[in-house]
């Protein structure tokens, strides 16, 4: 084959992946664009009306909706004080983030401030009250923290090596302390520290690339599927370190978790 | 387009050139060596692999950050809706008949809830922290400094294996004791690199480990005091919580037996 062939070749090459990755961003933005509007609607559909009757539905003017937001954090509440197990709760109207336990509030963190998805704001009220009615449970959760520091020891043979495991202690620099729980009803509750996190982190680090490789991940499957993506809408807590770190070791791996919002 | 044609005129076909510049009819033939060198091909192939590189190097730049953001954007340029929904046929007297509904429903359930916390005197353990704080009436009558498990597994051999961490969740002081009396555990040996002396031997007993108080919350589960008062406040016990003197005269004085404590 000629010089001249191969070039050409190579530019038809280029351009055919060049146009191949403009339709694909078209298409994935397109898709990924219809996510949380697709979202909302389902959470509309979803919890709108379900259990209350229409007259209910309606007056949900400013004050009515304030009551029922507060009416339906105290039910909640209350379904949680039955179980026997340390719970969270996020009171998003008094900034605070508790921990109860058989319906006392054993812990209260300051909660500096608050990110929440934009789909919140964009549901139907109705819908909104419903969603927060009940207690969420954890499915799973992400840290960049350890639910249990347990540090393994092996019983020293004598006095001399006792004593020497007694200064034996970890001085590494904890990582800036934050945690993901993957509730039902598939919302994410995300709990961040304060103060500026040491980024160059080596676990925190991960732990950022990890959230981020998992999202694109679920993207690209969906898109390959040419299937709309699910979105999962947040909400971020920021609180001191010590407050997060606690919380979070309280609580069990399926704990349930309350939000007045 | 005539592929014959290009290729005669292509300045990068080696062979046709040569052949022209025998007949010395092609001017293009007295381009340099650097027209038809292996350097300039590779150079082309390598322009050409780059360019690709840039295309996919855009695509995952994309993937990895304008797509997870996108979604986000795509709600906050929507309009809100609507805050207010229609009311068509409700007048003042149905909304105030709704929120007087309402407000007494939350003052059921408020009082439901209110319930669930002892007005007698309960103590809530921060684990992570060392911190205590007494209640009585409901009110937070004193908070302090405390010890509790330092998450240590002691191993011994195969089958001997402790975990020294205070369990979570809530317990009942089973009963109160003034100047307890420790009996040493084999793994308080263990742990020291020191023999096991025999069971109920005196040097198993030991009075002043536990301090002036003690109360007893099950399975070997203790509220007590220390030596080690320059302790309180780090993870230092076997699973038992530590206090100093005064928070635990305190504790032990405003706790009975069936007291909660709440342990987090």
């Amino acid at each position: 084959m000629n010089i001249g062939a191969i070039r050409r070749n190579r530019r038809i090459t280029l351009l055919v992946i060049g146009l191949a990755a403009i339709a694909f961003m078209v298409y994935a933005l397109a898709m990924t664009l219809k996510m949380p509007a697709h979202e909302i609607k389902r959470l509309n559909q979803l919890y709108s009306d379900t259990v209350r009757s229409e007259s209910d539905h309606i007056l949900m003017n400013d004050d009515i909706f304030r009551l029922r937001k507060e009416e339906s954090f105290l039910r909640s509440r209350l379904a949680m004080a039955k179980n026997d197990s340390i719970s969270l709760t996020l009171d998003m109207h008094d900034s605070l983030l508790m921990l109860e336990l058989e319906g006392v509030a054993i812990h209260q963190a300051r909660v500096h401030h608050i990110k929440m998805s934009p789909v919140f704001s964009n549901m139907n009220r109705s819908a909104l009250v419903q969603l927060f009615d009940t207690p969420f449970r954890v499915d799973s959760c992400r840290a960049t923290i350890v639910k249990e520091p347990i540090i393994v020891q092996k019983a020293p043979a004598d006095t001399i090596e006792a004593a020497r495991q007694e200064t034996v202690r970890d001085t590494m620099p904890p990582p800036p302390a934050t945690y993901h729980l993957f509730l039902n009803k598939d919302i994410t509750l995300i709990i961040v520290q304060t103060g500026e996190l040491d980024k160059k982190n080596e676990i925190y680090r991960q732990f950022v690339q990890t959230n981020l490789h998992r999202k694109v991940d679920h993207i690209i499957r969906n898109l390959a599927r040419f299937q709309v993506p699910d979105y999962r809408p947040w909400i971020m807590v920021f609180v001191a370190q010590d407050d997060a770190i606690t919380t979070y070791r309280a609580i069990p791996y399926h704990s349930l978790v309350t939000v007045r919002i | 387009m005539d592929m014959d044609s290009d290729r005669t005129h292509s300045p990068s076909f080696p062979h046709r050139q040569n052949h022209l510049s025998e007949e010395g009819k092609d001017p293009q033939a007295r381009r340099g060596f650097w027209q038809r060198s292996p350097i300039r091909i590779f150079a082309n192939f390598a322009l050409w692999i780059l360019e690709i590189a840039a295309i996919l190097a855009f695509l995952t730049v994309f993937v990895l950050y304008a797509l997870p953001y996108a979604q986000e954007m795509s709600i906050r340029i929507k309009k809100p809706q609507a805050r207010v929904i229609p009311v068509h046929d409700t007048t003042a007297a149905d909304l105030e008949k709704a929120v007087a509904s309402i407000e007494n429903s939350i003052a059921k359930l408020q009082k439901q809830l209110d319930k669930f916390t002892p007005a007698a005197a309960y103590l809530t353990i921060n684990t992570n922290e060392n911190e205590f704080a007494l209640y009585l009436k409901k009110k937070l009558v004193r908070q302090g400094l405390c010890s509790t498990g330092k998450y240590v597994m002691l191993e011994a051999g195969e089958n001997q294996k402790w975990i020294f961490k205070t369990p979570r969740g809530v317990r009942k002081v089973l009963n109160k004791q003034t100047a307890p009396v420790w009996t040493k555990p084999d793994w308080a040996y263990i742990e020291e690199g020191l023999p096991i002396p025999p069971v109920n031997h005196p040097s198993r007993y030991d009075a002043y480990a536990l301090g002036e108080y003690k109360l007893d919350l099950g399975n070997g589960y203790m509220v007590h005091g220390t030596l080690y008062q320059r302790l309180l406040g780090k993870p230092v016990t076997h699973g038992c919580v530590r206090m100093g003197d005064e928070d635990l005269e305190e504790v032990y004085k405003t706790m009975s037996a069936g007291s909660k404590v709440y342990i987090y």
